[in-house]
């Protein structure tokens, strides 16, 4: 197939095409990994004067079974959270690691949650907000600003 | 000649219907995420926006259920001031389409607070979420539900992905891969809703048949009449050993250490093999824990032992 003549001039085709679309994109190399988008998440929240809370969900399982690309998963997560958001839940803290397990919704799926699950982040959220935010104010009551 | 413009014409007749329905599905989709985020825009009340993927979305549990709607029903139940909550999840974003929709759903919602929920995949990945190989996060949805095509879901294509280098990522930078152009081909017909309709139910069709196949072979094994062996006389010592060693194959299994499980299972085998309960267990961690090749084939190798 590599060496029909027709599939190379289709695939340099579309290599060219890709290359001269990425081109015009002008595709920054920080989007290579997601701190890029993240931040300009947060950015578009101050520019809108919104108050971003940023909630950190664990996988379901304790912290010592993640493998090396999870950890880098959270080790990201709290470098990009930590700098630029002062209001941010890490659940992590807030769930004893045994529980993860009962929370899972499917015993092989580490993500999703039950329905218990969520009630439980639902609640945190909610009692979050209420001890942080001042509703009549509509911003953070302790540090005083939007982010 | 009839005959090839009969073929022509059911060719053209298939890819007309499949343009409708794409047109179709896509239009379902517009509606169903409105109805989604609905217009609730001239209410008074503070507006929280959830921001997240299909965590956020509730995947997998009954509506109302999910932790925005529950978020909700709390903040009914307090007294005062009105909350509107807006569950703005979809299955499979990542950071890169969060991005991408958060102002048009700024527009939308006109949120007095943004709660985004961090997972690995979505802050890490401006992959698809969940994109680790080749195949596009949509796939696993595509057995469980609706609403992956239906409220907008999407795998962005390969023209501006921009990857991790991390894992198996990295055939994309390969110049002249046929692994990038496939996955370049893949990522664009993921975009395509009557692609994924068909996928799934092509993949519904092909766990239903497995499934059977699967039912039939327990069948038959039930019919096999087990040889009872010959039981040994083993020490007291060593069955002790043997019980100790299931305790905590059993310990292990229930916390999801798996190869840890096998060999605890392995040893009490080993220690007394006329036992049934470490083979059952060993099959049951085959067929329902363990992801590897021949898992099937395993399991039921030990659950026939079992027997």
């Amino acid at each position: 197939m590599k060496h029909l003549y027709a599939y190379r001039f289709m695939m340099l085709r579309i290599e060219g095409y890709l290359s001269a679309k990425q081109k015009k994109q002008g595709v920054d190399p920080k989007e290579q990994n997601g701190i890029y988008y993240t931040e300009k998440i947060i950015e578009i929240c101050k520019k809108n004067n919104l108050p971003l809370l940023v909630a950190i969900f664990p996988y379901l399982k304790p912290l010592s079974e993640y493998d090396g690309y999870q950890k880098h998963e959270y080790k990201i997560i709290n470098s990009v959270v930590k700098s630029p958001v002062s209001n941010y839940i890490n659940l992590y803290d807030y769930i004893p690691e045994p529980d993860l397990y009962n929370l899972r919704q499917v015993k092989q799926d580490e993500i999703h949650p039950c329905p218990e699950g969520h009630a439980l982040i639902g609640g945190i959220i909610y009692n979050y907000l209420l001890d942080n935010f001042s509703f009549a104010k509509k911003q953070w009551r302790i540090n005083k600003k939007l982010f | 000649m009839a005959h090839k413009q009969k073929v022509i014409l059911i060719i053209f007749g298939l890819i007309i219907a499949m343009m409708l329905l794409e047109i179709a599905l896509r239009a379902a989709g517009f509606v169903y995420k409105n109805y989604r985020i609905n217009d609730r825009r001239n209410e008074a009340g503070i507006k929280i926006l959830c921001l997240g993927d299909s965590f956020t979305f509730g995947e997998g549990v009954p509506k109302g259920y999910s932790y925005p709607e529950q978020l909700q029903a709390m903040l009914d139940n307090k007294a005062g001031t009105k909350y509107i909550v807006y569950n703005a999840g979809i299955g499979g974003q990542n950071s890169s389409l969060l991005f991408k929709e958060l102002e048009k759903n700024i527009q939308k919602c006109k949120p007095n607070i943004v709660l985004m929920k961090l997972h690995g995949f979505t802050a890490v990945a401006s992959f698809p979420t969940g994109f680790r190989g080749a195949e596009p996060r949509t796939e696993s949805h595509s057995s469980t539900g609706l609403h992956p095509w239906l409220s907008g879901a999407r795998v962005m294509t390969g023209i501006n992905n921009n990857s991790s280098f991390i894992e198996n990522n990295y055939f994309l930078f390969i110049r002249g891969s046929a692994k990038a152009y496939l996955y370049r081909i893949g990522a664009f017909l993921s975009n395509v809703k009557v692609y994924r309709l068909l996928r799934s139910a092509m993949v519904t069709i092909k766990d239903n048949i497995e499934n059977k196949i699967g039912a039939r072979k327990y069948r038959n094994l039930l019919k096999v009449k087990a040889r009872k062996p010959a039981i040994k006389d083993i020490d007291q010592e060593l069955k002790e050993k043997a019980e100790r060693y299931l305790e905590s194959a059993k310990a292990y299994e229930s916390e999801y250490k798996i190869n840890l499980a096998i060999d605890e299972c392995k040893k009490s085998i080993e220690l007394n093999p006329y036992d049934d309960r470490p083979y059952y267990l060993l099959g049951f961690i085959y067929l329902h824990r363990f992801q590897g090749v021949n898992q099937w084939s395993l399991a039921v190798d030990n659950f026939e032992k079992a027997a």
